[in-house]
């Protein structure tokens, strides 16, 4: 075998190692996003965990506001039904309407039971919101990487597609703060 | 906030101990320029006395002469290094917090250094100026100048190896123990290119943060990454950007359970002028925003750690006291 040989299978060895590497990194990039994905899940179980807790302690402070606590009871059935992210978003700003009640109901506000669904909820919102964020990365990071040449070509192969990045909804954007 | 209170911190060291030291100062400014010149006349003297042409003889001398000059040099600025320290820094380090206590001839040992994970590529390790005291919380302060240097050996073409010490780290140095225990485990450092092969890299929104940072998560495990996302909110991003222009340098800083450390490459701290004033406004301005570095790191993570594990009585509390303070 010439050198030309020995050249032609070096190169032919450094294309393969380049495409498997580049294979593992995308499917990594793609298994990152699905634990981070299931991270946004998570968050949002807890925070729907919490929500029947919520309207009882409501409950028995607030006897007209049935129609709001009955919204906020079907938004997360709703959420538990499909488990879509994104429904999981319309609760968000029922649950800080749910809160600003004890704007209007001093009782609620001073009871230790709505303080402390309160905390929880804000830990969860810090971490429902870390979570996003962390999504937003994996998302970015997994996109680029498929769509600069030449691993695009590898990721073309693969049938790997791009993925949506988490966008707050219209609901969300309305930025409701509740001042805990 | 920060200007004002070291402006009443400069006026009270600038009319109890600024005269003092600046007559010290002087003085020793004056000796070494005399040691100067009597190493110059030294050296002047065996060249005119044809003393160039016995190679080793002049060799000896011109050693020897260098090596008294630098030994006279350092040994009259040590008792105004000392006073320096005790007087002047020592007022900035106890005014800034009354708990910080400062110790100029101490420093951290190379195993808190090390601890840290920042580098341990070094082979040589030196610390002074250590200062200790409480933040906010209680949560304990220990900090100090470090020094790290690396070997290197060079070998010429005879075969002869000559080794020098390159500095890899110099500035400050510490470790805020906290009283609220955290499962976070993750590290900021200065961008770098390689850095972004590392795996456990997590973007961050920011663009301008990621021209000077790069985060890392301590393992792949997302509830690990999304702890660090937790405490890296948009505002603790841009905090560490403030920190960078404010000093031209990226902070390090690694969170691991109750531990933060911190590193800032500032040079040399502390160190008394002899070519200007003592009392120098703007080198005393830069200490003291030296000195403010923990309670700034402190700043930026405690809140959202307050709120992940749990306390937001305290975040709540701590809320209510800067609304006074403004």
């Amino acid at each position: 075998m010439g050198a030309i040989g020995i050249l032609i299978v070096v190169l032919v060895l450094a294309v393969l190692i380049y495409v498997i590497v580049q294979y593992n990194s995308i499917k990594s990039l793609q298994n990152k996003v699905k634990q981070s994905r299931s991270g946004i899940d998570v968050a949002l179980t807890k925070r729907f965990d919490l929500i029947p807790n919520l309207i009882e302690c409501v409950k028995g402070y607030c006897e007209h506001e049935e129609k709001l606590l009955q919204e906020l009871t079907e938004a997360r059935t709703e959420y538990l039904k499909n488990k879509k992210l994104e429904s999981g978003e319309n609760t968000e700003k029922k649950v800080s309407d749910v809160l600003l009640l004890a704007e209007r109901y001093p009782n609620l506000k001073a009871s230790s039971q709505f303080m402390e669904l309160q905390a929880s909820l804000e830990r969860t919102e810090n971490s429902l919101s870390a979570a996003r964020r962390l999504y937003n990365s994996d998302v970015t990071l997994y996109n680029t990487k498929i769509q600069v040449f030449p691993a695009s070509l590898i990721a073309g192969f693969m049938g790997a597609k791009e993925e949506k990045v988490f966008e707050a909804g219209e609901e969300a954007k309305k930025n409701v703060k509740v001042n805990f | 906030m920060k200007q004002k209170n070291f402006n009443e911190i400069y006026n009270d060291i600038y009319s109890s101990v600024g005269p003092q030291i600046e007559e010290k100062r002087k003085k020793v400014f004056k000796k070494r320029i005399m040691a100067f010149l009597i190493a110059l006349a030294i050296l002047i003297f065996i060249y005119s006395i044809g003393l160039t042409r016995i190679v080793p003889l002049f060799i000896i001398i011109f050693v020897a002469t260098i090596a008294g000059f630098i030994f006279v040099i350092s040994k009259l600025g040590e008792e105004y290094k000392k006073e320096f320290k005790e007087k002047v820094i020592s007022e900035i380090v106890s005014k800034s917090n009354p708990s910080f206590r400062y110790l100029y001839n101490k420093g951290l040992s190379s195993s808190e250094y090390s601890s840290s994970g920042f580098d341990y590529g070094w082979d040589r390790f030196y610390s002074e100026d250590y200062i200790e005291g409480k933040l906010e919380d209680g949560s304990d302060l220990r900090m100090s100048q470090v020094k790290t240097e690396r070997e290197e050996q060079t070998t010429d073409s005879d075969g002869h190896t000559t080794t020098t010490y390159v500095t890899t780290f110099l500035g400050l140095y510490g470790i805020i123990k906290l009283q609220t225990p955290t499962r976070a485990s993750f590290m900021i450092k200065e961008n770098s290119t390689f850095s972004k092969f590392n795996k456990n890299r997590i973007e961050m929104e920011s663009s301008e943060f990621e021209k000077y940072y790069d985060v890392f998560a301590n393992s792949k495990d997302t509830s690990l990454r999304q702890n660090a996302m937790e405490i890296m909110t948009p505002e603790a991003i841009e905090d560490f950007v403030k920190i960078r222009n404010l000093f031209k340098k990226s902070i390090n800083v690694s969170v691991n359970g109750s531990n933060i450390y911190f590193r800032i490459e500032v040079g040399d701290i502390f160190e008394p002028p002899t070519f200007k004033s003592s009392v120098n406004y703007d080198m005393l301005y830069k200490y003291f925003l030296i000195i403010d570095v923990p309670r700034m790191v402190y700043e930026t993570f405690i809140d959202n750690i307050l709120v992940m594990y749990g306390d937001s009585e305290a975040k709540e509390k701590r809320n209510i006291i800067n609304n006074n303070e403004n």
